[in-house]
């Protein structure tokens, strides 16, 4: 059986353009800083995929760039389906309406269609088990109750394609743990996952590939216990 | 998933989406998303809300009414009160042309978002917002000077074309300030100006010599004066060469068209400028 892809990069490079200024030179200086060098993967459906790499790496560079919102200085991104990126946990919620409202004003400018979205509000309500709160005005919430919701949120939708930039972080150590069985039947209903992560534990349990960046370089690809362990050697 | 299909390159973020219904349909609501999250920013934390979005424009304009002739007392009014709602449409616009390129994510930051849909959203904020800015000058005229309802309304009309060509035309300019941020305070300075420069507080009858020259070349006072003119059935630019008038509004529609058009790529250039 042919597995379709989902993205293919080809020779990605990524440079920010950063302004310098000087007692000397008011009117600023450009600079280019390279985030990203000649980066070249696939990822197809159904596969997980880890970024691995120390801060700095590029993770969350490729992670912006293949969501769309970051242009390269070189090479080509192709995409197929609806992409989405969950970085932080905020998917545009606005403070001073309810979660409840937020919700319902979000569903269905990320797709849920009008008939689903109060199915998709009791399911989003049962995961994160908010109750009362789910009425209360979203910028009395804590950051980890905003994390659950933004979370919740992200993974009740059917993107294609979902990039987590290190939001597993967020709450307490059950939701923590519901949040990582949330994120299987995310991933066993839709399509691929790709996950900049520290977790090892969690990359080595839901990716079987992963990607070591270093320096905005690709160092390894391949196996994740295998990528796991190249990561370790470099953090040594 | 056929239905979306992205290619990314240093040239563009190039959207293949087939426009089913749903497809359709979602775009709609983010356009309506657009618009709402900015009316309802501007007045979220006000008890009256939206009704400051009309009181504000009004009061601005009745504080200068009481300034310019129960103080000078040798003013028209009327002509005051379309000149300092057009002006006021003039440098609303102005500065929501230079400063619309902060923020190409619509309110939705886990989606990219269609340059379409900013573009759509960007134009109903416009309108709606001149309707906003117009609707209490508009009333004051039907009630207060007994202007006939359609000739009253047209100002809503006049300053809205106007605030669209003014915005698109300002968006030429915003890589460039984003570039140099202190051209912002030329532009608020240049803006401060216009509105004693330009026949706000007078009428372009009233200008001669440099002054009359440099107004010719106003655009702003092609705007003001047409509603003025609608009004007393006498356009003050009468005199002027048609050619001019012709040339100037052509450039600014043209070049408004530009500025719209270039969104897409300003936005794609600017999403690696720190």
């Amino acid at each position: 059986m042919v597995v379709e892809k989902l993205l293919d990069i080809r020779h990605l490079d990524v440079s920010y353009r950063e302004l310098k200024s000087s007692r000397f030179n008011p009117l600023a200086k450009k600079e280019l800083i390279m985030a990203l060098n000649d980066i070249d993967f696939q990822a197809h459906r159904g596969e997980n995929i880890a970024i691995l790499g120390r801060n700095g790496a590029g993770k969350s560079t490729l992670l912006k760039c293949i969501a769309g919102f970051l242009r390269p200085s070189n090479g080509t991104i192709t995409t197929k389906g609806r992409i989405m990126l969950l970085a932080g946990t905020n998917p545009g919620f606005q403070s001073d309406i309810t979660g409840r409202e937020n919700i319902k004003l979000l569903a269905p400018l990320y797709g849920v269609k009008e008939s689903e979205i109060n199915d998709f509000i009791k399911n989003l309500e049962e995961f994160t088990q908010l109750g009362e709160s789910l009425d209360r005005n979203f910028k009395g919430y804590s950051s980890g109750m905003k994390g659950k919701i933004g979370f919740g949120f992200m993974t009740g939708l059917s993107p294609d394609l979902l990039l987590i930039d290190e939001t597993l972080g967020v709450g307490d150590l059950e939701f923590r743990a519901k949040a990582q069985i949330r994120l299987k039947e995310f991933i066993k209903r839709s399509g691929s996952v790709l996950i900049s992560t520290h977790s090892l534990g969690l990359a080595s349990e839901i990716c079987t590939r992963g990607i070591l960046l270093d320096k905005g370089k690709i160092i390894f690809q391949g196996d994740i216990t295998e990528c796991i362990n190249k990561y370790k050697e470099i953090i040594k | 998933m056929e239905h979306f299909i992205r290619e990314i390159n240093p040239e563009e973020c190039k959207e293949t989406m087939i426009r089913n219904k749903e497809n359709v349909s979602r775009e709609r609501a983010l356009i309506r998303y657009q618009i709402w999250s900015n009316v309802r920013n501007r007045s979220k934390n006000d008890r009256l809300g939206k009704i400051w979005l009309i009181v504000n424009p009004l009061v601005t304009s009745l504080i200068y009414v009481f300034v310019f002739t129960v103080i000078r007392a040798n003013m028209n009014t009327m002509n005051l009160i379309i000149g300092i709602t057009i002006y006021g449409v003039f440098s609303v616009s102005v500065r929501s042309g230079v400063s619309s390129i902060k923020d190409y994510r619509g309110g939705i930051y886990a989606e990219r978002i269609s340059t379409k849909v900013l573009v759509l959203g960007m134009l109903g904020n416009r309108i709606i917002n001149t309707q906003f800015q117009t609707i209490g000058a508009a009333i004051v005229l039907i009630f207060i000077f007994d202007i006939d309802v359609l000739t009253s309304l047209s100002l809503i009309l006049i300053s809205t074309i106007f605030g669209i060509i003014v915005e698109g035309f300002m968006l030429n300019f915003a890589k460039l300030i984003r570039n140099i941020p202190d051209l912002n305070n030329i532009i608020q300075h240049t803006i401060q100006l216009l509105f004693y420069a330009s026949p706000v507080l007078y009428s372009f009858d009233q200008t001669n010599g440099l002054h009359r020259l440099f107004n010719s070349y106003n655009p702003i006072m092609y705007f003001i004066e047409f509603h003025r003119g609608l009004i007393n059935e006498r356009f003050a630019f009468g005199e002027i060469n048609q050619i001019i008038l012709l040339i100037i509004i052509s450039f600014l529609i043209i070049m408004s068209i530009r500025g719209y058009k270039t969104i897409d790529r300003v936005r794609w250039e600017l999403s690696t400028w720190s």
